[in-house]
């Protein structure tokens, strides 16, 4: 197990995560990941990367520093993506009963201490 | 988009829409073109089929090499844009897939909607798909006939 | 009426895919029993997504518990599935009424009527509704005035296509960047809902963005249309969800009074 997936262990004790994983900003693809389920993490990493470059894209244009966090809110569950140092995202999934309060302070914990 | 098989349309409509690629080109393990998408001179198609299916050969080999590893998709990112190139199999036969992308979209995107792309063909491939030999008596024809129905000419 | 009551519950029990539903629902909304009634419908509504008599009944039902803005859901998806719903329209009617919005109550009255002449209550009902607003009744204005009046200090309403509908946002040098924002919040629409279905999270509702210069909240008052609702940096963003999805409302009423 590698300290990168070490740091994603606080994420996916809280109940209702799925998966979280360490994604490279830039490419959308997994650094690291931990699923408690069958889910397609290559999938996660894409479309969340992509989003978040979206948003970012966006909020640039506002005129605004990029975002630090954003939850995608779903009827069957939620889709959590913070910016870490490195250019890497912080990710997670939850199912329709996650704590997406929980999962949120995990990822902004993990944005203030690093990933390392 | 252009395509000599009409059953690989859709799907790869369907990629090139999803993926942003910029360039897509479907190829027999030969070469032979399937279909394309993004260019523009049937010069470029020749040379990027021939030399995307140059690639994946010599890689073979070179994993055959290195004791039997099957390497999977290449990537070579570049400054501004990047090349996926990645074989897999139909019941046609193997074929190449060679996406050029660049950053309005990600490698993890290309890779994950490539993933589709394939397990799309491989629905839509008809049982009476087969692969053709590598070089037949009417080769150039073919050739010829091939990039005539790929660029409209 | 025990009886119909007895006879109904018995068909649906026989056949849960029955239409008894309906009458159920109804006969049951008649006597005040709304929780059961509300019940018997979302069964009926779940098993039967595509009939608008469905959302009608349920609308009906929503409205007398006090669900103003559910029961708006319930019938504009009814008049989705069936522009010329009649009972739909009343019910947008009677919404309206409520509202003191006599110009919507008028155009609904209307639509209904033309779908049924010969309901000589129906027309009425739009002739002295006519008069009324003929006779300049300051409860007859316009409600297009402020379509996102509680969408706080930033609101922008943008099309699929990238157009701005309503609202404004500036950059923080005081121009104005609505177009260009807009433009990129259509492409954003799509990333988000093709992230929640390849993801398989189902129908999307809230996305919420925390950054170090605003929060920013997007809902989707319809299916065509998504909505920004910016606030200042830490800002709770559920409270922020929240005046996004009210906006998102008077969003939808306002596209909807227009007919779109």
């Amino acid at each position: 197990m590698t300290r990168d997936h070490d740091v994603l262990e606080p994420l996916v004790r809280i109940p209702g995560v799925r998966a979280a994983l360490l994604v490279a900003e830039d490419d959308g693809l997994v650094v690291s990941e931990a699923s408690m389920t069958d889910v397609d993490t290559a999938a996660i990493a894409a479309l969340s990367s992509s989003l978040w470059g979206k948003l970012r894209k966006t909020s640039v244009a506002s005129g605004h520093r990029p975002p630090q966090l954003l939850q995608l809110r779903a009827d069957h569950g939620a889709l959590l993506v913070a910016g870490l140092e490195r250019e890497l995202l912080g990710v997670a999934v939850t199912g329709d009963t996650g704590n997406t309060g929980l999962v949120r302070l995990a990822l902004l914990a993990l944005q203030r201490d690093g990933v390392r | 988009m252009r395509a000599i098989e009409p059953w690989v349309g859709q799907p790869l409509n369907r990629f090139v829409e999803e993926s942003a690629a910029r360039v897509v080109l479907l190829m027999t393990s030969s070469g032979q073109v399937i279909a394309q998408h993004g260019f523009t001179r049937s010069l470029d198609v020749m040379s990027a089929a021939a030399l995307g299916a140059g690639i994946v050969a010599s890689t073979g080999e070179l994993g055959a090499l290195l004791g039997g590893e099957n390497f999977g998709a290449l990537v070579h990112q570049g400054q501004d844009q990047g090349v996926y190139l990645a074989p897999f199999t139909l019941s046609a036969g193997p074929w190449i897939g060679l996406v050029v992308y660049g950053a309005e979209t990600s490698l993890g995107l290309v890779q994950f909607f490539f993933g589709q792309l394939v397990s799309e063909l491989v629905e839509a491939t008809p049982t009476t798909a087969r692969p053709k030999a590598v070089l037949a008596d009417d080769f150039e024809d073919e050739l010829d006939a091939s990039l005539r129905a790929l660029f409209g000419e | 009426m025990a009886d119909d009551v007895q006879a109904l519950t018995a068909r649906l029990a026989a056949d849960p895919t029955s239409l008894a539903f309906l009458a159920l629902a109804e006969e049951l909304r008649c006597r005040g029993q709304l929780a059961a009634a509300r019940a018997i419908a979302s069964g009926g509504v779940a098993r039967h997504p595509h009939l608008a008599d469905g959302y009608d009944v349920m609308g009906r039902i929503l409205a007398d518990q006090g669900e103003g803005d559910l029961a708006f859901d319930a019938w504009t998806t009814a008049l989705r599935l069936s522009p010329e719903h009649i009972g739909a329209h009343k019910g947008l009617a009677y919404l309206a009424f409520r509202s003191n919005d006599l110009a919507r109550v008028l155009r609904h009255l209307e639509l209904a009527a033309q779908h049924d002449p010969s309901d000589e209550a129906l027309v009425r009902a739009v002739e002295r509704t006519r008069a009324q607003v003929a006779g300049g009744s300051p409860s007859a204005a316009s409600p297009t005035g402020t379509p996102l009046g509680a969408g706080g200090p930033g609101t922008l309403l943008v099309d699929k296509q990238g157009r701005r509908l309503a609202g404004a946002i500036l950059h923080p040098d005081g121009s104005e960047v609505s177009d260009t924002i807009a433009a990129q919040l259509a492409a954003v629409a799509r990333e988000i809902a093709r992230t929640a279905r390849l993801l398989q999270l189902g129908v999307w509702s809230n996305l919420e963005v925390e950054g170090p210069d605003a929060t920013w909240s997007l809902v989707a008052p319809t299916q065509d249309t998504i909505l920004l609702a910016a606030d200042q940096p830490g800002t709770p963003p559920g409270r922020l969800a929240m005046t996004a999805e009210r906006a998102a409302r008077q969003a939808g009423q306002w596209l909807e009074s227009l007919g779109t």
